[in-house]
């Protein structure tokens, strides 16, 4: 299998390819993580024939910036530095996906989504908006809306109201075909399992017409982590949608 | 190659093995031996000869039909295993799921793991007075891993009953999390369709040993 770090349009990455490879997963990390680690937790991807690419987030990984701290305690620096991530990784991620579909080893894969937390996210956001149109899509411990902002947050921030008030799930006519499914722990303290049912909720009319192609699993007794079972239904669902 | 594990396919009611045959493919993928056997009274050992219109009957002869396979994979189940050399897996559709919920709340049964599809431990037919479901029988299950799918407007088995089952078992679970686990999908009635299959297989073969 080829494991490489490589650098595609100034955005440090890993590149995981197993033999005879038959899809490409996108695969992103949430808020305060790295390349590394969803890069550890692809083997289930992997073992079903799907090539990932681990990037790091802007302000995260390589790319860090020490201003910016991703610790939950800081709550405002934590908030905004997310959403400046995710605004950041939406603007950057299509040219991204075009220039990793030119690569030799990636050429001709069919483009497969997964987002964990912030990453999650940023899918809805780049599905919402027509931005990337993957074959299928995997969100885990995520949803359609973003993280509660302070009361003050908007206030001292008018630029991300637009933002606040139409979060992806308001878009739901544009996530069609797209199969996706959300997996959850039933005791996720950071984004709450009703987050996630209210999007699913949300999208269900568009997909009325698309039988099986709009899922939600739900672990019980599981917080806001990826267990391997977890990412073990993550590759079948994309697995299952990449033929 | 040779499988690694024996996967027991059981169907539904008013149905038969072909049903879940059908959708063998991505569990002989992952690397199981399917089994499907046919339940009592059905298919070429007779259908019971029950109109649909007549509701109590129905529900007594589903009710009579699970006993009589309970008791009878009770006993070949260990004699299948043994032939084969191979572990237990479980997998279910609708009267197919309630019964394999029967087999491991009783222990007459321990699969390393299971996925079943379209019932809980909930039937959606009259319980005689006095017994107990399944789920009265929590404490058995644990550390099984057990995923159910359910279609979310099965009119058949409302996807409610299966809420009310991992309910009724997650505090059994609460040591073992991550291996009880309900996969809904959107729009699905009651039925065993491709994605059900592909999910179910992918989560048995994650508990395998190898894997």
């Amino acid at each position: 299998m080829l494991r490489e770090r490589r650098v595609v349009r100034e955005i440090p990455l890993l590149l995981m390819v197993p033999e005879g490879a038959r899809g490409l997963v996108l695969f992103l990390h949430g808020a305060g993580g790295g390349k590394e680690r969803t890069a550890r937790l692809a083997g289930p991807f992997h073992a079903l024939g799907l090539a990932t690419v681990h990037p790091d987030a802007p302000l995260h990984g390589e790319r860090a910036v020490a201003k910016w701290k991703f610790d939950p305690k800081q709550r405002a620096n934590y908030l905004e530095g997310v959403v400046l991530t995710i605004a950041a990784q939406v603007a950057e991620l299509p040219a991204l996906a075009h220039e990793l579909a030119r690569l030799p080893e990636l050429a001709g894969l069919p483009l497969l989504a997964a987002g964990a937390s912030m990453g999650g996210y940023v899918w809805h956001e780049l599905i919402s908006r027509r931005l990337l149109r993957p074959q299928a899509a995997a969100v885990l411990i995520s949803s359609g809306f973003p993280l509660d902002a302070p009361h003050d947050f908007l206030k001292r921030h008018p630029d991300l109201v637009a933002a606040y008030e139409n979060p992806p799930v308001t878009r739901a006519h544009a996530y069609p075909p797209t199969p996706l499914l959300h997996l959850h722990g039933d005791r996720d303290p950071v984004v709450p399992l009703e987050r996630m049912q209210q999007t699913v909720a949300a999208l269900e009319p568009a997909y009325r017409e698309r039988d099986g192609r709009l899922a939600q699993a739900v672990f019980a007794g599981v917080g806001h982590e990826l267990p391997a079972t977890m990412l073990a239904q993550a590759a079948a669902w994309l697995s299952h949608w990449s033929g | 190659m040779k499988p690694k594990g024996l996967l027991v396919f059981l169907h539904g009611y008013g149905s038969d093995p072909d049903y879940v045959l059908a959708q063998a493919g991505p569990f002989e993928a992952a690397g199981f031996e399917v089994l499907a056997p046919e339940a009592p009274d059905h298919g070429s050992r007779g259908d019971g000869g029950l109109s649909p219109d007549d509701w109590e009957a129905l529900a007594r002869h589903a009710t009579a039909t699970v006993a009589a396979w309970v008791e009878e994979l009770a006993a070949a189940l260990p004699r299948w295993q043994a032939e084969r050399g191979l572990p237990l897996y479980a997998a279910g559709f609708s009267m197919g799921a309630y019964v394999w919920h029967e087999l491991i709340s009783r222990r007459l049964a321990r699969p390393a793991a299971a996925a079943l599809i379209g019932m809980g431990a909930i039937p959606n037919v009259p319980v005689p007075e006095g017994v107990e479901l399944p789920t009265f029988r929590a404490s058995a299950y644990p550390p099984l891993p057990l995923l159910q799918i359910h279609g979310r407007v099965d009119p058949v088995v409302p996807l409610a009953s299966v809420e009310r089952t991992l309910a009724a078992l997650a505090p059994a679970y609460s040591e073992y999390p991550g291996r009880l686990a309900l996969l809904a999908l959107e729009n699905a009635g009651h039925e065993l369709t491709p994605e059900m299959a592909a999910m179910a297989a992918a989560w048995l073969a994650r508990w395998r040993p190898d894997a």
